[in-house]
């Protein structure tokens, strides 16, 4: 069974693969497939500064392996690893690990077998492909007018469309439901409205977008017992974070929902 | 994203199903009990069985639909 500090970074991990993969029952469909082909025994050996490199290289290296072996059974785990990615280069993995979920480009590096040098260059090209062209629908769930229209200029300034703004929980689902957008930036702390995380499991169960949350306390969403969003920024975040995070769900590619 | 990019491909679909909570708790149980990692890959190996028995219906059928027009 792992430990404390392991279950952490199997967390991270889920992030990771969540946010690569935009889509957050993927993400922990390909974690589970991937921790099963990883010795977390001798992870848990290792001193906790060396963990969470090790865990990522060797799950990452697994899920990246995966796409070329293609003699996994129907319906087995091996067989959706191979169908579920990468479906984007390493650049913009870097920019997952670094951008939205706060690693150094040394450990991101680390994680996916670059050198520091080559991480950065190959995120500086993702970086300005995800900046070109950025379409989509965005919702604001948000209680506090002044944040809510900073992130919403942002939001405009990228290219993307806000369709609608809610400040509480029943207001997000229902302005939701009628205007079905791309993607959910929400904020956590709504006040006395509600929670962010309410209202995103709410909208998820009704249509397919994809959440990006904001929070400033993450360990309350990132539980690994309840609905977690595919994006989880942790306040103070940088304008960067959303950014990428932002174009990311919006253009990378996602598993399609069948009739 | 196009040209020298990577290349951006859908390869996973999701389906949805419904079930009523009887049928849902049998499938948990089926999960739990046969140690599934999560749901999904407890319905995915269920349709995996499920198949692989019709198949081998269909092959026996084929079988014994031929040993009937040999004789």
């Amino acid at each position: 069974m792992p430990d404390r500090e392991i279950e952490k970074e199997i967390g991270r991990l889920r992030q990771f693969f969540r946010a690569i993969l935009n889509d957050q029952m993927l993400g922990d469909e390909v974690t589970h497939a991937v921790l099963a082909s990883v010795d977390l025994a001798a992870i848990g050996r290792l001193s906790v500064e060396q963990r969470r490199a090790r865990l990522f290289t060797d799950a990452i290296s697994i899920w990246l392996a995966a796409r070329k072996s293609g003699d996994a059974r129907n319906f087995s785990a091996g067989a959706l690893l191979a169908a579920a990615g990468p479906d984007v280069g390493p650049g913009e993995q870097v920019l997952i690990l670094t951008d939205v979920m706060g690693m150094s480009v040394a450990d991101a590096a680390a994680a996916i077998e670059l050198s520091t040098a080559d991480a950065r260059s190959l995120a500086a090209d993702a970086r300005t492909r995800l900046d070109r062209d950025v379409h989509g629908s965005v919702m604001i769930i948000e209680d506090e007018p002044l944040i809510a229209e900073g992130i919403a200029d942002l939001v405009r300034s990228m290219g993307a469309e806000v369709v609608a703004m809610a400040r509480n929980c029943d207001q997000a689902v229902t302005q939701a439901g009628a205007m079905r957008p791309d993607a959910v930036l929400a904020d956590f702390d709504l006040g006395g409205g509600g929670t962010g995380l309410d209202a995103v499991k709410a909208i998820s169960a009704d249509q397919d977008t994809i959440a990006i949350f904001i929070t400033a306390f993450p360990e309350e969403v990132l539980t690994g017992e309840d609905y977690e969003p595919a994006f989880v920024l942790t306040k103070p975040y940088r304008e960067r974070a959303l950014r990428t995070a932002l174009a990311y769900s919006l253009k990378a590619p996602r598993p399609e929902l069948v009739e | 994203m196009k040209g020298d990019e990577p290349v951006m491909e859908k390869r996973v679909v999701k389906l949805q199903i419904m079930l009523n909570d009887s049928e849902l708790e049998a499938i948990d149980d089926w999960r739990f009990e046969n140690r599934a990692a999560s749901r999904s890959a407890a319905v995915r190996e269920l349709i995996f069985e499920s198949l692989e028995r019709w198949q081998q219906d269909r092959a026996e059928d084929d079988g014994s639909g031929k040993a009937a027009q040999a004789d």
